[in-house]
């Protein structure tokens, strides 16, 4: 991820692999800060092909002095106010939405820890993320989790102390 | 995203010319459009056969603060236009800035009308408006083609918050333009200064905020 500033430099350059490594890599993480802001899987595959574009479109405004991550997430933020305010004018809603800030949307570091711990929980089993979504976001205890995913209470509490290992290397890295 | 559009967006890659910071271009607008303003000023000097006035001390202090006004709303504007998270809190903070400065003049304005009696002198004002709206039309003319490509120079980077961003625009390059026409004023009482320098510049930059997301767009 700390080479996105060389591959949008050389992307300046023209540099065609370049370009479609960054566009390939930036991906997940525009998906991060789409989702963070507007909370609908739904929306996410429309406005990602509109940031995109839009990071097509503004290239020549990279800096290769400032952060990557930084420039992406300004622009996926504003490309998420832009839809919803054509969707909120299409609805002829009176909710303006002309005063939000792109600040108060999250910034790239909320953003990169969303993106950081998709990855890490794609690294654990679907048996895994179902305990620990039971257990840490549910609140649910070992006893009630092992008896909605049918396996012992030691056998989820074993499970369930393997996935924080597996994430916290990952994290850690 | 399917992989065929990244393709079409990988294909269609030429290189790029990098722009300025948001730094470098405020100061090339404003170096460029103030000697512009000069020249227009001169010109409209010339064709009016203005004489040459004397101005009191606090006339040019509020000139350099009205100047100050018009490079912060500029500089903010382009910070604003420049994707990255740091630039974005710097431009909010100085666009802040720019305009709490400008309604202080404003207030001020309107204070100095009310204590120093000025304030039937609005009247007075509004009814010679036909001779009046010349000031506005200075202002304008001044302005218009630094203002012009200042919109054409923010379309080129990514304009964000583009309703701040318009305002910030006209309150910049008007405020400036404003500037060089007072000197083309004879009367410098608050009453005028109020009804044909702040209150049209007020009523633009309105304007100029709610037609920010159009007058932005790419």
């Amino acid at each position: 991820m700390n080479n996105w500033n060389q591959l949008l430099k050389q992307s300046q350059d023209g540099n065609k692999n370049s370009y479609k490594q960054f566009l390939t890599e930036v991906q997940p993480f525009v998906k991060a800060i789409i989702y963070k802001n507007l909370q609908n899987q739904d929306l996410v595959q429309d406005i990602m092909q509109e940031v995109l574009i839009a990071i097509h479109n503004s290239l020549n405004t990279y800096d290769s002095e400032r952060s990557a991550h930084s420039w992406v997430s300004v622009i996926a933020k504003n490309k998420s106010i832009d839809y919803l305010r054509s969707k909120y004018h299409k609805q002829s809603s009176n909710v303006s939405l002309d005063d939000i800030n792109v600040l108060e949307l999250g910034t790239a570091e909320e953003a990169t820890i969303n993106y950081d711990l998709e990855k890490a929980m794609m690294k654990i089993s679907d048996k895994q993320q179902k305990i620990l979504s039971k257990m840490k976001i549910e609140g649910k205890t070992a006893k009630e989790t092992a008896k909605e995913v049918k396996m012992s209470e030691s056998a989820v509490k074993t499970s369930a102390h393997r996935a924080y290992k597996i994430l916290k290397e990952f994290l850690e890295v | 995203m399917k992989t065929l559009d990244v393709n079409n967006l990988v294909n269609s890659l030429e290189k790029v010319k990098v722009i300025n910071s948001p730094f470098k271009r405020s100061i090339k607008w404003f170096g460029i459009s103030f000697v512009l303003m000069t020249l227009l000023t001169f010109v409209l000097y010339c064709f009016k056969e203005c004489s040459m006035n004397t101005y009191p001390l606090s006339f040019y202090f509020e000139s350099l603060a009205l100047v100050l006004v018009s490079y912060l709303s500029i500089f903010a504007a382009f910070l604003y236009s420049s994707p990255d998270e740091t630039y974005q809190r710097y431009a909010k903070t100085l666009s802040i800035t720019s305009i709490a400065i400008w309604t202080s003049l404003f207030a001020y304005c309107i204070y100095h009308c009310l204590t120093q009696g000025h304030a039937g002198h609005i009247l007075h004002e509004l009814s010679n408006a036909v001779i009046n709206i010349t000031e506005i039309f200075n202002i304008l003319f001044i302005g218009l083609l630094p203002t012009l490509w200042l919109i054409l120079m923010l379309k080129k980077a990514f304009p964000t918050n583009k309703r701040i961003t318009g305002l910030l625009v006209i309150l910049g390059s008007l405020t400036l333009a404003m500037v060089f026409s007072r000197f083309l004023s004879e009367n410098i009482e608050a009453s005028h200064m109020l009804v044909w320098k702040y209150s049209p510049l007020l009523i633009l930059s309105i304007i100029s905020f709610l037609l920010g997301n159009k007058l932005l767009s790419k």
